[in-house]
């Protein structure tokens, strides 16, 4: 990425700070950053993805299924590395979103699009784990502050009986999957407790 | 618009579908489901029929009835207005993750969602106020047709799989969610698409 247009993004990530008095905080997000503004617009929203250049077909699914906010969320990883969560479809009962890690380390100024390796739940019977990397992954998102760990919830249907749950960690350039578990077989039971389902990985 | 014959309908799925009888509820269920669709003047062709109750089948877990996503009250925090996850799906008042749950045959979820939905069925704000509507059959298919047609969901409908020159079954699940499972449900519509065919009335 040229560095200038690294510039414009820590210098719109900066403008937010300086702008933060309008923010609202979250009750995942540290103190340290509890004033953060998330960009809240569709201005905002079309200034990063100048800088992070997310697919059309994200862009596209965003502004189809009503999204009306910038869809954007920061997570910090480190010192100097923020992992960016761009929302894409919003789904009926889960969305998609795309990831991107904005280094702002002095020697290394850069953004990665992120790929994230995962299991799909394949075959006539749906109980056969496929292995692949996709860029937009579907699920709910949630990211542990402490632990700098991000974990997706993908429901294979609506009740969440069934689906995967998957822990990535950020220690270098690309996420590496720490642990995939999945409940194959829909059958009523286990939806609340996904942290539990058969590890597969 | 189309019309079936209900008792070839229920033989030929039982035969396509073997396993314990249907219970009445379920017959019923899925007879009310079949009345919408059947009238439904966007509904033309039989395979989108298919496509969308392949998709109820799964859904709903073989009950043929709108539901309503599944926890405890405290499971639902988690979608609460001053979450991320929240955030995402436009919760905005204490309270949202649960008053906006997965409701209906294809559990629409958050206040962005019930908003939409609601304003794209007629329902103006309606559904925000009542969410509950989302669990009437009739509502819960209304949001399921358009949403569905449209790419409501999504982005991606109906007619980008299934049209006059193909009909890929498989990716059509990318209306709903991801493509896990796709494989399985595409055969739930394959079945259904023959169980129609063999009870319609021309």
């Amino acid at each position: 990425m040229p560095k200038s247009l690294f510039r414009a993004a820590r210098a719109f990530w900066l403008v937010s700070l300086i702008f933060a008095g309008c923010g609202k905080s979250s009750r995942n997000t540290p103190p340290e950053k509890a004033s953060i503004r998330l960009p809240e617009s569709k201005e905002d929203r079309a200034a990063w993805r100048n800088v992070l250049h997310w697919s059309d077909d994200c862009e596209e699914a965003f502004r189809g299924t009503g999204g009306s906010r910038g869809g954007l969320q920061f997570y910090d990883l480190d010192h100097n590395r923020q992992l960016v969560e761009v929302g894409c479809a919003a789904g009926a009962y889960q969305g998609s979103q795309e990831y991107f890690i904005v280094d702002q380390n002095p020697s290394s100024e850069a953004v990665h699009a992120v790929s994230l390796p995962t299991y799909e739940a394949s075959g006539t019977d749906g109980e056969t784990l496929l292995r692949k990397s996709v860029k937009e992954i579907t699920g709910s998102p949630e990211f542990d502050h402490v632990n700098h760990r991000l974990k997706i919830l993908n429901r294979y249907r609506g009740p969440g009986d069934c689906g995967s749950y998957a822990v990535y960690g950020f220690q270098s350039e690309q996420p590496v999957l720490e642990e995939f578990r999945a409940k194959l077989e829909c059958d009523g039971t286990g939806a609340e407790h996904p942290e539990q389902w058969p590890v597969r990985h | 618009m189309f019309k079936f014959d209900d008792q070839k309908l229920l033989s030929a799925y039982v035969a396509a579908f073997p396993g314990p009888a249907p219970s009445p509820d379920k017959v019923a269920g899925a007879a009310r489901l079949m009345g919408f669709i059947s009238v439904d003047p966007d509904i033309l062709d039989l395979r989108w029929a298919a496509y969308m109750l392949a998709t109820v089948k799964h859904e709903c877990a073989d009950t043929w009835v709108p539901i309503s996503e599944r926890g405890s009250t405290d499971y639902f925090h988690k979608y609460d207005a001053d979450t991320p996850l929240g955030h995402r799906l436009g919760n905005t008042q204490d309270g949202d993750g649960f008053r906006f749950r997965g409701r209906g045959y294809v559990q629409i979820t958050g206040r962005s969602n019930y908003d939409n939905l609601g304003r794209l069925i007629g329902l103006n704000d309606g559904l925000v106020k009542n969410p509950d509507q989302a669990l009437d059959p009739q509502v819960a298919y209304k949001i399921m047709s358009v949403g569905m047609r449209r790419g409501s969901f999504t982005g991606k409908k109906l007619s980008d799989y299934i049209n006059q020159n193909t009909c890929d079954y498989v990716n059509a699940r990318r209306i709903i969610n991801g493509t896990d499972q796709a494989a399985k449900i595409a055969g739930y519509a394959t079945k259904i698409e023959q169980v129609l065919n063999s009870a319609i009335v021309k």
